[in-house]
């Protein structure tokens, strides 16, 4: 029995991505850049592209690793200008495919770069998993993500029920709804990523004065964000000039405030 | 070659188990100092592994533990030192296992100037874990006579164009045979200044994708892009000498 994800109403299926995995272990991907998901340096915001990342790595993964189920353990992602549409094309490939860890490469449009770490966990034939996404059996041709959605109505971290709490200690919190689900029923962990940046982000701009906007980040994925609302906090490393650094760690508040994710957030103030 | 080997030795590497908290200390030495004073930041990632990847290992005994991947975030690069790395373990399980470091200045009054992750997957050694009696104190003994610089300590030297080479070396290897993870860090530092011609090697991602047996390493550099605070850089790493196949790959951030 495989359970189709995502539903019906979903984040995933609202961002519109596109995906073509094909049986040479490379894969493409791409997404409209619309307002709704702009960064305020004019280009696509860093967490909505390593969701993007994470679905075109976690699909190569899942080929390569097929039988067996894999899972997020890890993701990074540098850019280097803002990625801009109307569409963004990303391509991955698997780097290598080991017993317990399988890494894929992801180039996010130009100038952009990614990795993916997955931990490859056995196939149990009583839990075979939900089947995700682009399903394995149609590779080689450009099919919507997930199915169709509805185009995002207002600002994606709206959309999801983002809220800053404290902008200079980068404390943001979002709750558990069916629309940010994972397969497993915690956090989908693109959005995972979408939170750990906006709070680096918000804390480094905190520091600087200025708005910023997340350059690069690095992020892992150490638990399940299964019950929520889940709360950021930023310890910023170092502002100068228009640069800064922070490190994001990610809390269950609802599980005995068990830390779920920690990321390392690079941003650049924007403006004046 | 021990767990206290050359590359211990060479960056000065003190290691210390302080209840469940994994402590080294890195001295700035001139062979170690970057151009803006600081220590290098391949010596940081060096120091990142050893410290994180040690602190994983203590948690999966009686297994042991090998690198998988290293992400560093640096704040500063202009450190007084000694520079002090707090190894906190974050996540063990029967595959892998995760550690978190901070990394903090002394000599600028504990200032904190980098944050490390380290991945590691969980294995079966066929010698069994390091000998380490416990609680962990390990200080090398000082070098007979330091490098002039770091690069060809550790036989680094520029290639043709952006191929900078890694020659093997027997004390380059760690206690499985195979290029100790803080060279390749190195390595990739090196090669990323080069390419870029100018700056400081900074924020750094790693992934150790296979083990290096026989060499010579070539790292092979690559500009990503620029933007306001640097430039970055990919680092392709191959194992010449074992059919050209790719065993490492970095992504570093190259302040100007």
């Amino acid at each position: 029995v495989t359970l189709a994800y995502p539903p019906p109403e979903h984040v995933l299926r609202d961002l519109g991505f596109e995906i073509d995995v094909r049986d040479d272990g490379t894969a493409s991907a791409w997404m409209r850049a619309t307002p709704e998901l702009a960064a305020p340096w004019g280009g696509t915001t860093a967490g909505v592209l390593a969701t993007l990342v994470d679905a075109v790595s976690g699909n190569l993964a899942s080929l390569a690793a097929s039988p067996d189920r894999v899972a997020t353990a890890d993701l990074a992602l540098t850019l280097t200008r803002p990625p801009t549409g109307p569409e963004i094309e990303v391509t991955g490939s698997v780097l290598r495919r080991g017993r317990t860890t399988c890494v894929v490469e992801v180039l996010v449009g130009e100038g952009g770069w990614a990795t993916a770490t997955f931990a490859v966990l056995a196939h149990r034939d009583a839990t075979p998993g939900p089947r995700v996404g682009a399903p394995g059996a149609t590779t080689g041709r450009r099919q919507v993500f997930g199915g169709t959605g509805r185009p995002l109505a207002g600002w994606i971290g709206d959309a999801i029920g983002l809220t800053v709490v404290e902008a200079a200690t980068g404390v943001l919190e979002v709750p558990l709804t069916a629309y940010v689900a994972n397969s497993f029923g915690a956090l989908q962990g693109g959005m995972v990523a979408f939170l750990a940046e906006q709070a680096g982000a918000a804390a480094v701009g905190a520091a600087l004065g200025t708005p910023a906007t997340t350059v690069g980040l690095q992020i892992a994925y150490l638990a399940q964000c299964r019950v929520g609302p889940f709360r950021t906090t930023a310890a910023v490393l170092d502002v100068r000039e228009r640069t800064g650094a922070a490190t994001v760690r990610v809390t269950d508040t609802g599980a005995d405030g068990r830390l779920a994710a920690i990321a390392q957030v690079r941003a650049l103030g924007i403006g004046p | 070659v021990s767990e206290l080997g050359f590359v211990d030795r060479l960056i000065g590497l003190q290691r210390e188990e302080v209840s469940d908290v994994l402590v080294g200390r890195v001295p700035i030495d001139d062979h170690t100092r970057s151009p803006v004073g600081g220590l290098r930041t391949g010596v940081l990632l060096a120091a990142v592994d050893a410290v994180g990847g040690m602190r994983c290992g203590l948690a999966s005994l009686p297994r042991w533990i090998v690198s998988t991947n290293l992400m560093v975030t640096v704040g500063r690069t202009d450190h007084s030192g000694p520079l002090r790395f707090e190894g906190r373990l974050l996540r063990v399980g029967k595959a892998a296992g995760v550690a978190s470091v901070d990394v903090l200045d002394e000599g600028a009054g504990d200032r904190h100037v980098a944050h490390g992750l380290l991945t590691t997957a969980v294995l079966d050694p066929e010698q069994g874990p390091p000998p380490l009696a416990r609680p962990v104190a390990l200080t090398p003994r000082p070098l007979e006579r330091r490098p002039s610089d770091l690069a060809s300590a550790f036989a680094i030297a520029e290639g043709t164009g952006p191929v900078t080479t890694l020659t093997m070396r027997d004390d380059l290897r760690n206690r499985w045979g195979i290029l100790h993870g803080g060279v390749v860090a190195v390595l990739a530092d090196v090669a990323a200044e080069r390419a870029i011609g100018a700056g400081v090697a900074t924020d750094t991602v790693l992934h150790y994708l296979r083990p290096t047996r026989v060499g010579p390493l070539e790292a092979r550099a690559a500009v990503t892009g620029h933007r306001a605070d640097g430039a970055v850089v990919a680092v392709s790493m191959h194992d010449v000498g074992s059919d050209d196949r790719q065993v490492a790959l970095a992504s570093v951030r190259v302040a100007l």
